[in-house]
């Protein structure tokens, strides 16, 4: 540390110091209008203030017990925050699950495939995303159709039988087809329906192969 | 810095560039006053790291753009980024490192999302405020401006030097110590004053120059920066003196000459100037001391408080 060497420098030291500390208080205060300016006029700016959110000094044991509880809610408040976007996600999810079902059935397609005379299989899944139990319900298929007009009333067994699926969750359901031995090799198109549920229907396509 | 500025293409052209000057060693003073801030007030370096490798990539960014706006020849007592690559890659290189240096604070997963986003802040403010400072310093020189005052120089150092240098490290890391509980207004003077008397040293000690300080000696003469002596010097020559200074300041830096830089040397020493800035430093000096007091009297006394006590003469006093 220095010290004045005579009075008339000690007073052109005062000068400095004097001089320095408006200069300090005129940035401090441009750097915390900035901070203000961005969060708006009517808010005090959380991001950079020092001066006029400055707490009396005090007992640092306090000061350090502060630090902690506020530490401890910024975990609680990033915790809640990933919880919240799960939970967000998770509904746009059922959300865009739920429309694709009404509008899109379509897109839901059994695939089976074997020799004339053979069995084919296929698993399928009925989700219910409604808020309420799906009651028994008894699945069946259509007549199949190929492309030159010809129809295949197949004896389909589903396993199980009747489904009865809770609010939010899914079944999965075997579906087996005896393919007649007489028949063109080809592919042949139909439904797999449930009775009662007329806004679910999932495509059924059977290729038989010679 | 090691592991953010790991290897990448196109390395010849850009990441070896990007790793030039964090490679050489520097003083790391900036990093080591935000861990020890960090510390003092109660919380683990390794909560701090994130930030205090942004700042420190954000200053060697810094460096690179500097050196090419004072067309230096030597950083660190080696060639400059756009001496060794040329103008244009140095530049492209700066530009990168100081998007870079956002990286280690972003994704930090030691800190709080609302903590990170104070010290983001903090650190947008860094840029803005160096920025807006080193306009002053180069507009001033272009424009060969010679009736600056004591308070501009301040403010011109304020912003270039004091807030990313000392001011912005402390905040920072008493915002992480503290989990932003901490007062910015005590410490955010102490760094203030702790900067200007470091910067007014640092313009000093440009004046020994030599191999030990890493930079060409008289080089801050040669390019006519309004250092507080030479603002002295302007006020306070007469005559002949003064009209061959004004003279010489707008032939600088293209026309100034080791001569000429010699001959202001002589006319500081003549006019009192190097004794004023001296004496202006110490007083700054004795107020960076009370200062601190103040800025840590929340904290209990701690190893990391007598390091940062112990900073304010290692920074004050050094040759190099």
């Amino acid at each position: 540390m220095t010290f004045a060497r005579n009075p008339e420098q000690a007073g052109q030291q005062a000068q400095a110091v004097q001089s320095a500390s408006a200069v300090f208080e005129q940035l401090l205060e441009e750097v915390e209008g900035a901070a203000r300016g961005e969060a708006g006029p009517d808010q005090p700016g959380p991001a950079l203030t020092g001066h006029s959110s400055d707490q009396p000094a005090g007992d640092w044991g306090l000061n350090g017990l502060r630090a902690t509880v506020m530490q401890s809610l910024d975990l609680y408040s990033d915790l809640l925050r990933q919880i919240l976007g799960l939970y967000s996600d998770a509904v746009q999810g059922s959300l865009e699950r739920n429309r694709g079902g009404r509008q899109e059935p379509a897109h839901d397609r059994v695939e089976l495939s074997g020799m004339a005379g053979s069995m084919a299989t296929a698993r399928l899944w009925l989700h219910n995303t409604t808020a309420q139990a799906l009651p028994p319900t008894r699945l069946w298929l259509t007549e199949l159709f190929g492309h030159d007009g010809s129809r295949l009333a197949l004896a389909a067994t589903f396993d199980p039988p009747t489904v009865e699926v809770p609010a939010g969750e899914s079944a999965e359901i075997c579906l087996e087809v005896p393919i007649p031995a007489d028949i063109a090799s080809g592919t042949y198109h139909g439904y797999a329906l449930g009775l009662g549920l007329p806004e679910a229907a999932a495509q059924v396509h059977l290729l038989v192969t010679s | 810095m090691t592991e953010f500025l790991g290897p990448g293409e196109p390395s010849p052209y850009l990441y070896d560039l990007v790793r030039e000057y964090p490679s050489r060693a520097g003083k790391g003073v900036r990093p080591a006053l935000l861990l020890a801030t960090c510390q003092a007030f109660g919380r683990p370096s390794d909560e701090a790291l994130g930030a205090a490798v942004a700042l420190e990539m954000l200053h060697n960014a810094f460096l690179i753009h500097d050196d090419v706006e004072d067309q230096s020849a030597l950083r660190r007592g080696n060639p400059t980024l756009h001496e060794l690559h040329g103008i244009g890659l140095a530049v492209n290189a700066g530009d990168s490192l100081a998007h870079l240096a956002m990286q280690p604070l972003v994704g930090d997963r030691a800190l709080s999302t609302r903590l990170k986003e104070r010290l983001v802040a903090e650190l947008l403010m860094v840029v803005r405020q160096t920025t807006e400072g080193q306009a002053l310093d180069l507009g001033w020189r272009r424009d060969s401006v010679v009736d600056l005052d004591p308070a501009a120089y301040l403010t011109m150092a304020g912003k270039k030097t004091c807030w990313y240098s000392t001011v912005a490290p402390l905040r920072m890391g008493a915002i992480i110590g503290s989990s932003g509980t901490a007062q910015l207004h005590a410490l955010s003077r102490f760094g203030f004053f702790l900067g200007v008397a470091f910067q007014i040293r640092d313009d000093l000690l440009d004046l020994k120059g030599g191999s030990g300080s890493g930079k060409e000696p008289f080089g801050d003469l040669r390019e006519g920066k309004p250092t507080l002596m030479l603002i002295h010097l302007l006020a306070t020559a007469a005559g002949d003196d003064r009209r061959w200074l004004v003279d010489y300041l707008h032939a600088a830096p293209s026309g100034s000459s080791s001569e000429g830089a010699c001959r202001v040397h002589d006319l500081m020493v003549r006019y009192g100037s190097l004794t004023y800035a001296r004496d202006f430093a110490a007083a700054m000096e004795v107020e960076a001391h009370r200062a601190f007091g103040k800025a840590f009297s929340t904290v209990g006394d701690s190893e990391h408080l007598g390091f940062l006590r112990g900073m304010i003469p290692y920074m004050l006093a050094r040759q190099s």
